[in-house]
């Protein structure tokens, strides 16, 4: 029953989103009717390739840096949806006086929101590599960095850094609307704001300093991530995982230590 | 099994230096109608959200339903009605909230939530942030009301309606609840309407309980007694609430043995014009100590 209420207040979202996907769904059917590619192959590190096949890979990697945007948004929107909400808005002591431990709504909210960003983030992707598909079809392999990936690869990560962004801002803003009270998009705001101005300062002054990306930025991008691939990719989204579910974890804390008014 | 639905010893709540709840030993009997009265800021809210786990005792103990807060509040929850804030999810309809409400209460009434809305006379369709203040108070009852608990707690829940609805309310509380064995705790400083309904009335000011019994023994024992002359020698008497003297008389008010007060005056040639009985308002004024001073209208209403 609880679910019941999240979806109430996420439904429009969602929808929206979907709305969006569908649209782009449209438009591959509608304007990109298929590309044949070249007749003619070339060889690169021992794969066969075809000219074209470079071109979905850049293709993906210029939406999907872009992609950063939306999803951060979706992030801010879910996390302002849920307990911190009711807690802005005067119905805290009605929700949390429900028979149910602080737990239960933290990971109610949590787990039902991040299902559906997964199923956004999922749809959004497929039908991404689809209208690419139809602008120049994939086959087999294509060359990123100069490596030969396959496309599966490709799109698994790009769902796996972009479920990271999304749940780290539904995280920092979820937690935020439970610490300020439902005025939680404006500090996450201002901690991303904020983040990026730390970074622009440690990089102007201490140069061989990197800060780490709360944004998740450098794995929304092919290149990145295939050179993180090599370079413990597993511990790095392991870690970014960490990340996005310490937020909720501090969410309970806090909720659970807090007087309820 | 406790005939206590809320036993409180030495109960405290501070905010930093301010003691919301100082000390408060309040004893509630299972199936009563219990009257929590006092000022504004007296501590009846903080007393309820502590007695909930809304909020965090600072010291003391307590039992609600043979729990403890602290650490079963969920149980107790399961089992309490809660009236606090008059603010649920403003975008739900009543509708809405009763279907968000009823799985949360395996004893959740249906029939009991339809009655209610009908007794009430509340739009159901109706989103709650479009409602009426009164309109919002009386959904927050009617959820709290449906929802089968044994110990319902409510927090001014008069406030904003108007006399007729308040009047149905308080007929179907005694109807429902009073006449079930369930115990009901209200909160309030509408004293005429406690007195229609309460058998037990707890009178809270800053913090600590002052007076805590049956609302007929305090009717039967608390006298207000009137003796010609201002120098007289019993004062010192141990159940004087207040005394007062003006205009060639003193005026005493007595928790207790009133007949043995009046036949000591007597007995030592004092005149006494009259003994009377005091109402609820009288009393509450006289124990908050304010019964010669400025007073607020709400206090009063």
């Amino acid at each position: 029953m609880y679910l019941w209420k999240y979806w109430r207040e996420s439904r429009i979202t969602f929808a929206v989103g979907m709305a969006l996907v569908g649209l782009l769904l449209w438009s591959a059917f509608k304007f990109h009717a298929g590309y044949p590619g070249p007749a003619t192959g070339y060889s690169e590190n021992g794969v066969t390739l075809n000219t074209a096949q470079n071109i979905p890979a850049q293709i993906y990697l210029v939406i999907a840096s872009v992609l950063t945007l939306p999803l951060a948004f979706l992030g801010l929107r879910y996390g302002s949806l849920g307990a911190g909400r009711d807690l802005g808005e005067g119905s805290g002591w009605f929700l949390f006086s429900r028979p149910r431990t602080r737990a239960f709504f933290v990971w109610s909210d949590w787990s039902y929101g991040m299902a559906q960003i997964l199923l956004l983030v999922l749809a959004l992707n497929a039908v991404l590599v689809f209208e690419i598909h139809r602008m120049a079809p994939i086959r087999g392999p294509v060359l990123v960095a100069g490596e030969p990936v396959s496309m599966a690869t490709i799109f698994v990560l790009h769902c796996v850094a972009g479920l990271l962004l999304a749940g780290s801002m539904f995280g920092l803003t979820y937690f935020s609307s439970v610490l300020t009270r439902g005025r939680g998009v404006t500090l996450a705001v201002g901690v991303i704001v904020a983040d990026v101005i730390a970074k622009s300062v440690v990089k102007h002054y201490w140069p061989d300093i990197t800060l780490p990306n709360l944004t998740l930025t450098e794995f929304s991008i092919s290149r990145s991530m295939i050179a993180g691939f090599a370079d413990h990719l597993g511990l790095s989204i392991a870690l970014r995982a960490a990340l996005a579910l310490s937020f909720p974890v501090a969410a309970q804390l806090l909720l659970q230590q807090r007087d309820i008014d | 099994m406790n005939d206590l639905a809320i036993e409180t010893h030495a109960l405290h709540k501070h905010y930093g230096d301010i003691h919301a709840v100082d000390g408060l030993d309040m004893h509630v009997p299972r199936g009563a109608v219990y009257g929590f009265l006092g000022r504004n800021g007296a501590g009846k809210t903080t007393t309820i959200r502590v007695l909930t786990g809304l909020a965090r005792a600072t010291g003391g103990g307590m039992r609600v339903l043979d729990l403890d807060p602290r650490t079963d509040s969920v149980a107790i929850l399961a089992r309490t009605g809660l009236v606090i804030e008059k603010m649920l999810i403003p975008s739900m309809t009543g509708n809405d909230l009763v279907r968000f409400n009823r799985g949360f209460f395996p004893r959740w009434s249906d029939t009991l939530a339809a009655k209610y809305a009908e007794v009430l006379e509340l739009d159901m369709k109706r989103k709650f942030k479009k409602l009426s203040t009164g309109n919002r108070t009386k959904l927050c009852l009617l959820l709290a009301l449906s929802q089968g608990a044994e110990l319902i707690l409510l927090d001014e829940p008069t406030a904003g309606l108007d006399p007729v609805v308040t009047d149905q309310l308080l007929r179907v509380m005694v109807e429902d609840f009073a006449n079930e064995g369930r115990t009901l705790f209200l909160s309030s400083h509408h004293l005429s309407e406690v007195e229609r309904i309460a058998e037990w009335v707890g009178i809270i000011d800053h913090g600590k309980l002052l007076l805590e019994g049956r609302l007929d023994d305090m009717h039967s024992n608390f006298r207000r007694v009137r003796v010609v002359g201002e120098a007289l020698p019993l004062t010192a008497w141990p159940d004087i609430v207040s005394s007062n003297t003006g205009e060639g008389t003193t005026e005493y008010v007595l928790r207790a043995d009133a007949d043995a007060f009046v036949a000591q005056l007597v007995s030592q040639g004092a005149t006494v014009l009259d003994v009377t009985p005091l109402n609820l308002s009288e009393i509450f004024l006289e124990v908050v100590g304010k019964g010669k001073t400025n007073v607020s209208m709400e206090v009063l209403a």
